[in-house]
C-alpha cells in the first residue's frame, strides 16, 4: 500500500484530542451543594453497578475522523500482477497408457509450473478425459487447445505438431526409444470355401524392430503361437484358419520391451447384431434394412429381435412406435407424413455454423453422429440438411441414444433408401452403439485399437523454452481506497449527526439540575 | 469593597437604603419607644434606684427627693441606673455550606436585616458566628449608626469549614441571657437535635430561626446525572434524579425543616424560611411582625 499524501496522516493526532473533548463534554458536571444529606440515599441507588455502555457517538466520530484523515492521505492498494492463464491439453487415449508416458507428461507439467509465477493459472485438459481409447485426432486436440481464454495454449503430445498448430505451443512428451508391437486390425472372414479365417495385422512402432510372438487361442483349443520379426514401422499380416464352430478367438502379441499393453490383446467373438424393426415399417423399408445389415455384417451377421423390450444393438422405429428402452441405438423414421420435406441428396458443405456437411458419397463415411447425447440445440446435431426456401433445416437429429430422421427416406429423387446413405447411416449407428463389426457372420472385435493409437510418437521437446512464449505479467493499476474511505466517513458523520436527534426522540434527553446550575 | 469597606455586591445601594429605613419602620410599628422595650442613652430610669446626690441647677425637679429635703433640709436628687432594654443577638452559621448557590449573599443580607431590626428597636445588637462547634461573638452595636461597622464586618466574612451545630447550638443556648432576642441564620443542614432549642424555654428569650433553604439541595428537579460535591467535606457522589427520586429528596428536606419549625415554635421562636433569591423587603416585614 502506498500513500499519495503521507503528511495527511498527521491528522491522526487529532483523534486523541477528539476523544478528550468528547469525554470532557460527556463527563458529568460537578455541582457544589450545601449538603448531600438529602441526596445521599439517591446516590446509593446511582452507585449500583450498571453495564458499561459503548459510546457509539464517540466511536462514530473517531471513525469518521480517522477515515477522513486516511482518505486525505490517498492510500492506494498495490495489487499483484495479473496471473497468466495457461491452457494445457494432453493428448491422451491409449498412447498415454504406455509405460512411462504419464510420467513424462507429469514431468512436463511440473517443469511448466516451475517456470510460472504463483499467480499464474494452469488448467490441464486430457483428451479424451477417460483413460484408454483411441488417440484423439489432432484437429480435436487443436480445437481443445484453442478453446477458452488463455495467455498460453499448450499441447502435450508424443506426436510432432501439425503445420496448422500456429498459436499453440507444442511440447513433445514422446519417447524415441519406446518400442511397441500391437494389433491394428483383426477380422474374421470366410474363405472361398466358407470356412472362417482370422485376418490380423500387426505393426511395430518406429523405434526399432522387435521379435514378437503371436498367440492365437480359438475356443477351447490349445493356443497356436507364431514368431514374427517386425522392422521399425513395418506391419505384418496374419492369416489363421479357424474351425467353423469357433465362436471366440483371442489374439495376443508378446514382445520384449513392449511399452503399450493396450494393443496387445484382441478378442473376437461371434455375436450377430441384434436388430429390432418395428412391425409398422413398410415391407420395402424392412427389406432395405435387411440388405443394409447384410452389407454391414455380412450374411448371417444379424438377427431380428421381435420384442421391442429385449436388448438390441439397433432398433428401427416409426414415428408412432413406442421406444425400445434396451436398444443401444434407435433410429426413428418419419414415414409418409403429408408435407414432410424430402431429402435433397446434392452433396455440398453445410452452411457455416449449422453443423456437419452431409454428402452422400463415399467420403460420407467420415461424418459422425453427435458426440454429445442430448443436444439442446438441434442445430448442433444436424447431420443432414434439407435446402428449403427458408434455408437449410435439420433432417437428422440425435437425442441421446435415439436418432430421428425427419424425412421419409423413401421419398426424394433419389430416395435416401436407394443410395449409400442408408447402409452408411446404419453402420455408423451400429458403430457408435455397439462397436465395430469385425467381419462377416456377426464377428465383433474387442480391444482393437486403430493404427494411430498403436503407433507411439517419438517427438520430445523440453518445456524450458515456454518462458518466451508467455506474455509478461500485466501489472494491475493500484486500487484507490479514497472513495471507500470517504464514503465510510460520510456514513459515520451521518450517524453522529442523527444520533442526538434519535436520542431526543427516544426521550432520553432532558435538562437536569447540573445544566441549570451551570 | 467601597470606600467604607462595605461590599457592594453583598450590600448594594438599594439594600443599604432598606437598612436605613428600618428604625423608622420600627417606630411606626410600635408608635414610639416604650419603657422597657428600648435602651435609653441618658442615665437614669424610673425603677433601677442607685442612690442620691446633691441637687445641681438644671436637674429635673421631679427627681428631687422631697422626703429627704423635709427631714434633713438638703436638696438631693434621686439617681437611677439606665434601663437596659432587650439585647438582640444575631448568630450566623459560618460553615462552608452557607457559601454555594447564593447562600452566602442571602445569609449575610439576612443577618444584616436582623441587626438593623435589633438596633432599630432601640436596643443593642451583637452578632457572632457559629463555627467549628463554637459560638464566636464578633461585635456589638448600641445604636443604628453603628450598623455600618457591622456591615463592614459582615462584608469580610467568608463561610468556611464546618459549623458544628451539634456542639455550637447547646453552647449558644446556655450563653444567652434572659430576655435576649436571638436571631439564628442558618441552613440547618446538620444532624444536630432540634430539641436543643428547648433550653431556651422559660427564659424570656424570643427571636426567630431564619432557615436558608437552597432549592438545589432541598427540592431538586429531575434531570441528567451529575456529580454532587459537598461544600463542607468535599465529598463527591454521583446523582441521577428521576421524577420519583427528586420527590423523595424534597420530602426528606421538608420533613427536616418541619422538625426544626416545630421545635422553634414550641419555645416561642418564629420560623422564617427563605431562599437565596429571597425578597429583602418581605423578610424584613416578617422580622418586624414576628420579632421587633
Amino acid at each position: 500500500m502506498s500513500l499519495g499524501v503521507p503528511l495527511a496522516l498527521a491528522g491522526l493526532a487529532a483523534l486523541p484530542l477528539l476523544w478528550w473533548l468528547h469525554r470532557r463534554r460527556a463527563r458529568p458536571r460537578v455541582v457544589v451543594l450545601p449538603s448531600l444529606m438529602f441526596l445521599r440515599p439517591e446516590a446509593e441507588a446511582a452507585r449500583r453497578p450498571r453495564p458499561r455502555r459503548v459510546d457509539l457517538e464517540l466511536l462514530a466520530a473517531l471513525l469518521a475522523a480517522a477515515l477522513l484523515v486516511l482518505g486525505a492521505a490517498d492510500p492506494r492498494l498495490a495489487r499483484e500482477t495479473t496471473g497468466r492463464r495457461v491452457r494445457v491439453v494432453v493428448s491422451g487415449g491409449a498412447p498415454l497408457e504406455a509405460r512411462g508416458a504419464r510420467a513424462r507428461v507429469d514431468a512436463a507439467l511440473a517443469a511448466l509450473r516451475a517456470g510460472l509465477g504463483p499467480d499464474d493459472e494452469v488448467k490441464v485438459h486430457t483428451l479424451p478425459p477417460e483413460a484408454g481409447g483411441p488417440r484423439p485426432a489432432l484437429e480435436e486436440v487443436l480445437a481443445a487447445a484453442g478453446a477458452g481464454a488463455a495467455d498460453l495454449r499448450l499441447v502435450l503430445s508424443d506426436l510432432e505438431p501439425p503445420p496448422e498448430a500456429s498459436g499453440v505451443a507444442w511440447v513433445g512428451v514422446g519417447d524415441a526409444q519406446a518400442r511397441n508391437v500391437g494389433v491394428v486390425a483383426a477380422r474374421v472372414e470366410p474363405d472361398a470355401a466358407g470356412a472362417p479365417v482370422l485376418f490380423a495385422t500387426l505393426c511395430a512402432g518406429p523405434a526399432g524392430g522387435l521379435g514378437a510372438e503371436v498367440e492365437v487361442q480359438a475356443g477351447g483349443a490349445a493356443p497356436a503361437r507364431r514368431a514374427l520379426d517386425l522392422e521399425a514401422g513395418a506391419c505384418r499380416s496374419l492369416e489363421v484358419p479357424l474351425d467353423a464352430a469357433v465362436a471366440a478367438v483371442t489374439l495376443r502379441v508378446r514382445a520384449a520391451g513392449d511399452v503399450l499393453a493396450a494393443d496387445d490383446t484382441v478378442e473376437l467373438v461371434r455375436d450377430p447384431l441384434a436388430v429390432h424393426a418395428s412391425a409398422a415399417l413398410p415391407p420395402a423399408l424392412r427389406a432395405r434394412l435387411a440388405l443394409a445389415l447384410d452389407a454391414i455384417a455380412g450374411p448371417g451377421g444379424h438377427r431380428w429381435v421381435a420384442d421391442p423390450a429385449a436388448p438390441a444393438d439397433l432398433a428401427v422405429l416409426g414415428e408412432g412406435d413406442a421406444a425400445a428402452p434396451r436398444a443401444r441405438r434407435t433410429l426413428r423414421l418419419r414415414l409418409e407424413v403429408p408435407g414432410a420435406p424430402t431429402v435433397a441428396l446434392a452433396p455440398g458443405p453445410a452452411p457455416p455454423g449449422r453443423g456437419a456437411a452431409a454428402e452422400l458419397s463415399a467420403a460420407q463415411a467420415d461424418w459422425r453422429l453427435p458426440a454429445r447425447a442430448p443436444a439442446p440445440d438441434p442445430a448442433e446435431a444436424v447431420l443432414l440438411l434439407a435446402p428449403t426456401a427458408a434455408g437449410p433445416r435439420p433432417l437428422l437429429v440425435g437425442r441421446g441414444a435415439e436418432v430421428r430422421l425427419l424425412a421419409d427416406p423413401r421419398l426424394g429423387a433419389p430416395a435416401p433408401l436407394a443410395t449409400a446413405f442408408w447402409p452408411l447411416l446404419l453402420a455408423r449407428l451400429l458403430e457408435e452403439g455397439g462397436g465395430r463389426p469385425a467381419g462377416a457372420g456377426g464377428w465383433r472385435a474387442r480391444g482393437l485399437l486403430d493404427a494411430p493409437s498403436t503407433a507411439l510418437g517419438r517427438f520430445a521437446s523440453p518445456v524450458g523454452g515456454l518462458g518466451r512464449a508467455l506474455p509478461a505479467p500485466r501489472p494491475r493499476p493500484p486500487l484507490a481506497l479514497r472513495p471507500f474511505l470517504l464514503l465510510g466517513a460520510v456514513l459515520a458523520l451521518l450517524f453522529v449527526w442523527l444520533a442526538p436527534w434519535w436520542t431526543a426522540r427516544a426521550g432520553r434527553a432532558g435538562a437536569g439540575p447540573a445544566r441549570r446550575a451551570a | 469593597m467601597n470606600a467604607g469597606g462595605i461590599d457592594p455586591v453583598l450590600f448594594p445601594e438599594g439594600f443599604l437604603e432598606l437598612l436605613a429605613a428600618v428604625p423608622g419602620l420600627v417606630r411606626r410599628l410600635h408608635g414610639g419607644p416604650a419603657d422597657g422595650r428600648r435602651a435609653v442613652r441618658s442615665e437614669g430610669g424610673r425603677f433601677l434606684f442607685r442612690g442620691h446626690r446633691t441637687y445641681r441647677p438644671g436637674d429635673d425637679l421631679r427627681r428631687v427627693d422631697w422626703n429627704v429635703a423635709a427631714r434633713h433640709g438638703h436638696l438631693l436628687v434621686r439617681q437611677f441606673d439606665a434601663e437596659r432594654d432587650v439585647a438582640t443577638e444575631v448568630w450566623l452559621d459560618a460553615s462552608a455550606s452557607m457559601a454555594p448557590l447564593g447562600a452566602h449573599v442571602a445569609g449575610v443580607r439576612a443577618a444584616a436585616l436582623c441587626l438593623a431590626t435589633g438596633l432599630g428597636a432601640g436596643g443593642r445588637a451583637r452578632w457572632g458566628l457559629l463555627a467549628a462547634g463554637e459560638a464566636q461573638a464578633r461585635a456589638q452595636a448600641e445604636q443604628p449608626g453603628d450598623l455600618a461597622g457591622l456591615l463592614r464586618q459582615l462584608s469580610a466574612h467568608r463561610p468556611a469549614g464546618r459549623a458544628g451545630l451539634t456542639r455550637a447550638l447547646p453552647l449558644l443556648v446556655r450563653r444567652l441571657a434572659r430576655g435576649t432576642r436571638v436571631l439564628l441564620v442558618s441552613d440547618l443542614l446538620t444532624r444536630a437535635d432540634p430539641g436543643v432549642l428547648h433550653a431556651l424555654a422559660g427564659r424570656g428569650i424570643r427571636g426567630a430561626l431564619l432557615h436558608l433553604r437552597v432549592p438545589e439541595a432541598c427540592a431538586p428537579e429531575p434531570g441528567a446525572p451529575f456529580l454532587a460535591r459537598d461544600a463542607e467535606t468535599g465529598e463527591q457522589i454521583p446523582v441521577a434524579l428521576d421524577g420519583p427520586g427528586a420527590a423523595r429528596v424534597a420530602a426528606r428536606a421538608r420533613a427536616h425543616a418541619d422538625l426544626w419549625a416545630q421545635h422553634a415554635h414550641a419555645v416561642g421562636l418564629a420560623y422564617l424560611p427563605f431562599a437565596p433569591a429571597f425578597d429583602p423587603e418581605a423578610l424584613l416585614r416578617r422580622l418586624l411582625l414576628e420579632v421587633a
